[in-house]
């Protein structure tokens, strides 16, 4: 099934090629099926798409509104006109400097302004473009004043002499490798990052991510090619002015990408295609900008996600493969095994359901009436569905080791009305295995240097804690906090709302810098200065809520968290070099491991934005665990989880540890706290009121009285 | 009070109800369990109108309301608790409280408010403490009375929770489960989406299991806690 879908899908690939193809054809035959009227027109349409493209790349994926792209675009016309009719230089070199002066101008705003980001950033660059256009306008002697530069020459290769056609063809050649180089650098490391910096900054920096190295790269790429397209468009035109590099420019760049589709490879073609066709067509010249403000309105109204967006979605959602309720009853083998007796529709339902969703090592194997059932789990505990036979016959079932989602080999019913279902927890598992195979159940990826350093230390504390403090305003958040985390060990921190466990965590990942405090990692000093330096020292972390990146697919958001180690350089990621291309399949060779661990079977390219609540959670485990981390920070994992999903996710948090992963953990559910944790540490009001063994801390009055209440302890006694 | 029949919802190509039939009476506590991904808060959403259904009908009080949106079955008094404690941050708490009258604010006089605020207080001393509070400075526990307090102010006939244990420490979760016992007491009628499907059956007088998109198990909550399937699937050893 699954060979048959990527077949299917490399099919629609290579159907989309050779009609991109057929359609560029189509276009290079242009100058010789139109009159120059309309050739001229396709033109315009050719510059704004060069420059658009990469707008595209600063709105769609960096989520920065650049105002003053046209600015951009001035000093790349500019500077080429003045240095070819001052001075005769060849089109080639002047473009070739106008790009890299349009760079360097904009590397002059991004650089300071990135980090304010939002608002700001697109306030500085409506300031730029003004300042720009005065500029045009008051420097006579370069600028040519109001009046503008004329005369400019066409460029010229070995005696040959450009005309408005061979323009033409030119502009479709570079646009086309534009939209190119978009695409392949949104299908990058580069790519994810500048989304996941977009959508959620945090989330970003505690994999690793830089937000200013991805930003700036969007930035960069963005005026270059809106220098390129202005330099295009003065040596075709050979004539510019100031009045050309208008506000309202600037403003036409940013339609042109919304109208398209922000964050959509084709979005600027279409986008481009229409505004500058439409105000022709309907002989609307002087309500130019008129008619774009309806248009803005109309497409934010109707069309929030521009016309490819809404287009590309509505196609999905007509023909893609039809999900039946995707990932729903995710650990559906638990329920199988809990429900598969009797009612039709229970059975029905975990039938229908083993196929999708989340599988953890929880092994079911099923045996009724006369037959026989020899289960033989070899390896590793990978997601391997519930095998539940029923009625007579044998049924073996072999697992062997690196085989990833063996499907469910479930035959419920026929006739038999009880279904037994053995479930053979993970941790039961060696015995079952020891028959055959060596048992591979290493988490994939695991970082030499960590196990290295957990075996030599062994017994020692991995983090150590000193009389941490932290103040927000008048309130003293964490007071003298102490605490040491052993190698290996899972360590939970339980207390009230408010107590300043979340805090803690933060001070640790470095998300907070503490006041006051001593921390020791690996036995070595150690300084949680920013959350990306903590990322970089082997911490990973969750958090309270899901913060996956909505707009990336699963497989999408666990690559993110290699960004680090695995990102190949800036210009291989736009070329799609073979380095770069081996770099990709690596990462997505771990990331579908990591997923496959988790037990995640469902559709990897699946937006995270449809994930529901609880696998989300184990999604953004997988994320975490993608950094190669040796220590491993859970805000609540639990929190919104079934008991039977609970259940799963203890198994997970326990292979972990054996693999030689340490975790502290933030949890309320006491009974899974009590089952998982080697040690407890209680806060309270921000203080420490006590570390130890997870029943002797549970059962301490102070704890009760704070956090548990007399109640529940009775409760849970009498269970 | 409330009938649900045959309802069917699609988000696209994920049909997420497959034909959910339900009811609820006056002042009664029903619990929904499930796992993540079964339809709850969907089956929560198409109540109140958030969700348009695909098929089936919803009733209540004897009016159909199956294509109502949410901001006419709010007026009728249904309110919705949601997942995640959505108070209004940058509000004080007593601020956040008076978003409950929603339009009645015309009709009610500051005296009647005040009186509101003092059952509230009554209720949860704590809120009275950080009245003058901004509410993104509560704690997680805090914030969860505010919701709630904010929903009991718009005087419900019907109250929706979805998960108002999520996240809480397990003195608190006491506190918050002894209120909505409270509170149907007093006569509102309680769907309680929850997790914890052990205390939500423990307050509860029926629950019903949802299980993709299904109801899969309907009952008294006395017998579902002695279910061999509930017991393995939701409710856990403990």
């Amino acid at each position: 099934m699954n060979s048959f879908l990527q077949k299917s899908s490399g099919y629609r690939g290579l159907a989309a090629s050779v009609a991109a193809a057929a359609a560029v054809a189509l276009l290079a035959a242009g100058p010789w099926l139109v009159d120059t009227y309309y050739l001229n027109l396709m033109f315009m349409i050719g510059i704004f798409v060069i420059t658009c493209t990469g707008m595209n790349l600063l709105i769609g994926y960096c989520g920065i509104v650049s105002i003053g792209h046209a600015g951009l675009m001035a000093v790349g016309a500019y500077m080429s006109s003045f240095l070819s009719t001052k001075y005769g230089m060849s089109f080639w070199t002047v473009a070739l400097i106008g790009m890299a002066v349009s760079l360097v101008i904009g590397s002059l705003i991004a650089i300071p302004t990135i980090r304010a980001g939002g608002v700001y950033l697109s306030m500085i660059t409506i300031a730029f473009g003004v300042v720009i256009h005065e500029v045009l306008i008051r420097w006579d002697s370069f600028t040519g004043g109001p009046l503008g530069i004329s005369g400019i020459p066409k460029p010229q290769a070995c005696a040959y002499t450009f005309d408005l056609k061979s323009m033409y063809l030119l502009v479709l050649v570079i646009s086309v490798a534009a939209l190119l180089l978009v695409r392949n650098l949104r299908r990058s490391a580069w790519g994810r990052a500048m989304i996941a910096t977009k959508e959620n900054e945090i989330a970003a920096a505690s994999l690793g991510i830089r937000k200013f190295a991805a930003q700036y790269a969007g930035f960069a790429v963005s005026s270059v090619l809106a220098g390129l397209s202005g330099a295009l468009y003065a040596h075709t035109n050979s004539f510019i002015s100031p009045d050309t590099y208008h506000f309202q420019t600037s403003v036409q760049l940013v339609l042109i990408v919304i109208l398209g589709g922000a964050g959509r490879v084709l979005g600027p073609v279409v986008g481009a295609t229409i505004i500058v066709f439409l105000p022709e067509l309907l002989e609307m010249e002087k309500l130019r900008m008129a008619l774009y403000g309806a248009i803005m309105f109309a497409v934010l109204y109707f069309l929030p996600k521009g016309i490819v967006g809404t287009v590309g979605d509505f196609l999905r959602s007509k023909f893609g493969k039809s999900v039946t309720a995707a990932g729903s009853g995710p650990f559906s083998e638990t329920a199988a095994s809990a429900v598969s007796s009797e009612s039709g529709s229970f059975s029905e339902a975990a039938a229908s359901t083993v196929s999708s969703g989340f599988g953890l090592p929880v092994l079911a194997a099923a045996s009724a009436g006369a037959g026989a059932t020899t289960a033989d789990f070899t390896g590793t505990a990978l997601p391997v569905h519930a095998a539940a036979s029923a009625g007579a016959g044998a049924t073996t079932a072999a697992f062997s080791g690196t085989v990833l989602s063996v499907s469910a080999a479930a035959s419920v019913g026929s006739g038999s009305e009880h279904t037994a279902l053995i479930s053979v927890v993970a941790t039961a598992l060696p015995a079952v295995s020891a028959v055959s195979a060596p048992r591979k159940e290493s988490m994939p990826e695991r970082e030499p240097v960590a196990s290295a350093a957990s075996e030599s230390l062994d017994a020692a504390n991995l983090l150590v804690l000193e009389g941490i403090n932290k103040h927000f305003g008048g309130l003293h958040a964490l007071k003298d906090v102490s605490m040491a985390v052993a190698s290996g060990s899972i360590h939970s921190l339980v207390g009230p709302n408010g107590a300043g466990k979340t805090t803690l965590l933060n001070v640790i990942s470095g998300l907070y810098g503490a006041d006051q405090g001593t921390f020791e990692l690996h036995g070595k000093p150690f300084i949680p200065r920013s959350l990306s330096s903590v990322s970089v020292r082997g911490i990973a972390r969750t958090f309270q809520h899901s913060r996956l990146f909505k707009e990336l697919s699963v497989l999408e958001n666990v690559m993110t968290g290699m960004t680090r180690r695995h990102r190949c350089g800036f210009a291989q990621s736009l070329l799609r070099m073979p380095k770069q291309r081996r770099a990709e399949r690596v990462m997505e060779e771990r990331a579908r491991d990591l997923l496959d661990f988790i037990g995640y079977v469902g559709d990897r390219h699946m937006p995270a934005s449809q994930l529901p609540y609880g696998h989300q959670r184990m999604v953004e485990i997988a994320r975490a665990l993608a950094t190669a981390p040796s220590l491993l920070l859970l805000d609540e994992p639990a929190a919104g989880m079934t008991a039977a999903e609970i259940g799963q996710l203890e198994q997970l948090l326990r292979k972990l540890a054996q693999n030689g992963l340490t975790i502290v953990l933030i949890e309320h559910h006491m009974d899974f706290v009590q089952r998982v944790s080697d040690t407890v540490t209680v806060l309270d009001f921000g203080r420490v009121i006590g570390t130890g063994r997870p029943e002797q801390m549970l059962n301490d009055p102070r704890v009760i009285q704070a956090y548990l209440g007399a109640e529940e302890v009775a409760a849970s006694a009498e269970r | 009070m409330l009938n649900v029949n045959g309802l069917h919802v699609r988000y696209g190509a994920v049909h997420a109800l497959k034909g959910i039939d339900f009811d609820l009476k006056e002042g009664e506590i029903v619990a929904v369990i499930g796992s993540n991904g079964a339809g709850k808060t969907t089956l929560l959403q198409s109540i109140l109108g958030l969700v348009r259904p695909h098929s089936g009908t919803v009733e209540f009080a004897g009016r159909a309301i199956t294509n109502l949106p949410a901001s006419k079955t709010s007026n009728l008094g249904i309110s919705l608790v949601p997942e995640g404690r959505e108070v209004f941050g940058t509000l004080s708490v007593v601020e956040n409280l008076r978003m409950g009258l929603k339009k009645k604010i015309g009709s009610f006089s500051k005296l009647q408010f005040e009186k509101e605020l003092e059952l509230v207080f009554e209720r949860f001393p704590r809120l009275h403490e950080r009245r003058s509070q901004l509410a993104f400075t509560l704690s997680g526990g805090e914030q969860q009375m505010l919701v709630l307090s904010r929903a009991m102010i718009s005087k419900p006939k019907l109250l929706l929770l979805d998960e108002p244990s999520l996240g809480l420490a397990p003195i608190i979760v006491n506190e918050i489960f002894e209120t909505i016992g409270a509170l149907a007491k007093e006569g509102t009628s309680i769907l309680l989406v929850e997790q914890m499907a052990h205390k939500a059956l423990s307050i509860a007088s029926r629950g019903y299991v949802i299980d993709n998109g299904r109801v899969a198990l309907h009952g008294r909550s006395a017998d579902l806690l002695n279910d061999e399937r509930m017991i393995k699937a939701y409710l856990g050893t403990h």
